[in-house]
């Protein structure tokens, strides 16, 4: 990944996650934390106007299972996101932007695939080669 | 309801728009040396140089020089001789998938904006209802009527940054938006306007248009009142709009865009949008159905304070 690409997602990242979803705000979320969580791919929701990514997390003996949401379909595929490449059972490090009520959910910002160390960031999908 | 005659005005305002494009200018041309690229500076945003600043002030009083969007229209098409028909063995090439850049502050109507407020001139009334949203925002309180899917309508349809295509045929342009399922049709056949006694808002309002040369030039009228987006400010269902279409290279197609809203615009609102054709080598895009419903966790509703907040989340239930 080139140093200019980096810069236009570390952009969009700041854009997107800083004036809300393109369907809806992102009021609910936290505008500065964030959380990063290791855990095993539940369900990849493939679907519009957003995608969610369920994985699930034990902490303590505990499961629960968090969801993550970015945008659709053909954003997703445009940075680079299949369906295929989240299937269940897929060991994962991820980092969003918790929900401010506290519920386990959060604005998917990066994520890390443990098999191969791939990165994956949705707001990628934004970007345009001029 | 048309704007005042706005000579004085315009003559006022001259010094003020030059002095801030020369501003704008220097802003983007201190962000835009190639090696400070970063969450800072945009590389999608339109590049403010002094010429793109020079020509958008002409831009913006050719705009001026109109009490209406029908009134530039008409004149456009005047000048043009009523423009030319487009025939099969001519049609320009905008084939491919497009999606429209972000500006430097996201999705804003106009991409050129930088500080916090659009760029437009909103009446007090509007202008006070934008303050109040962009103050509600700083306090994480904001409300989209998209989030209940329901129509972007236009002009915010042209701010959309998912997939787009355009089908070019000489009798009507389709231009299709995936979000939401968007389709304009512009007649270029020669029709009018619907009567105005059988006008009435509509989604996307009721587009004609004629080409001159490679510039396919549109009026919209009918259009429902709504946002240009989220802390953009407002628009009426009075809002008219004049656009001009070219394909300025090989992936890039623009539309000069002057807005006409007497009760929310102090004058005519000028921004060029931009779409970029997708590389798409391996053939995977696709201009999808949307579906808002498919998927209960997207349900997002109002809060009593105006804010946004999920329902509950299906996963949650183990």
């Amino acid at each position: 990944m080139s140093t200019k690409f980096v810069g236009v997602v570390a952009m969009l990242l700041t854009l997107v996650t800083g004036t809300g979803l393109a369907h809806h705000s992102g009021s609910m979320f936290e505008k500065e934390k964030t959380v990063t969580l290791t855990g095993v791919v539940k369900e990849f929701q493939y679907t519009n106007p957003h995608s969610w990514l369920i994985v699930d997390v034990e902490t303590d003996g505990k499961v629960v299972s968090w969801g993550f949401e970015a945008e659709g379909p053909s954003t997703l595929g445009r940075a680079g996101i299949r369906k295929s490449d989240f299937a269940p059972g897929t060991k994962i490090t991820i980092t969003g932007r918790p929900m401010r009520d506290g519920r386990p959910a959060a604005f998917w910002l990066k994520a890390v695939r443990l098999s191969d160390n791939k990165e994956f960031l949705p707001s990628a999908g934004f970007a345009t080669k001029s | 309801m048309k704007y005042p005659t706005p000579v004085p005005l315009a003559s006022r305002r001259r010094g003020g728009i030059a002095l801030s494009a020369m501003l704008s200018a220097l802003v983007f041309a201190v962000c835009s040396a190639p090696t400070q690229v970063g969450a800072a500076q945009n590389p999608n945003a339109t590049a403010m140089t002094p010429e793109w600043a020079a020509e958008k002030a002409k831009l913006i009083e050719q705009g001026k020089k109109y009490p209406s969007a029908w009134a530039f229209y008409s004149d456009l098409k005047k000048k043009a001789n009523g423009g030319q028909r487009l025939n099969w063995n001519n049609l320009p090439d905008w084939s491919g998938v497009y999606s429209r850049p972000m500006g430097a502050k996201g999705l804003s109507f106009d991409l050129d904006q930088t500080g916090d407020f659009p760029t437009a001139k909103y009446t007090p009334e509007y202008q006070a209802r934008l303050v109040k949203t962009v103050n509600d925002l700083k306090n994480g309180i904001e409300y989209d009527p998209l989030s209940q899917c329901n129509s972007p309508t236009f002009p915010r349809w042209l701010t959309l940054p998912f997939l787009r295509d355009h089908v070019v045929t000489p009798d009507q342009t389709t231009m299709v938006a995936e979000a939401f399922n968007m389709v304009r049709r512009i007649y270029t056949d020669g029709r009018d306007h619907i009567p105005e006694g059988d006008r009435y808002p509509l989604e996307l309002g009721d587009s004609i248009g004629f080409w001159d040369g490679d510039r396919l030039i549109i009026h919209t009228n009918q259009n429902m009142a709504h946002m240009y987006e989220r802390a953009q400010g407002d628009y009426s269902d009075e809002v008219e709009t004049v656009e001009i279409w070219r394909k300025v290279s090989p992936d890039t197609l623009q539309a000069d865009v002057w807005v006409y809203d007497p009760p929310a615009l102090a004058e005519p609102w000028f921004a060029r949008q931009r779409y970029v054709k997708l590389d798409d080598d391996n053939k995977r895009l696709r201009v999808r159905h949307w579906s808002c419903k498919g998927n209960p966790n997207n349900d997002v509703v109002e809060t009593s304070e105006g804010g946004s907040q999920f329902k509950e989340f299906t996963f949650e239930k183990n």
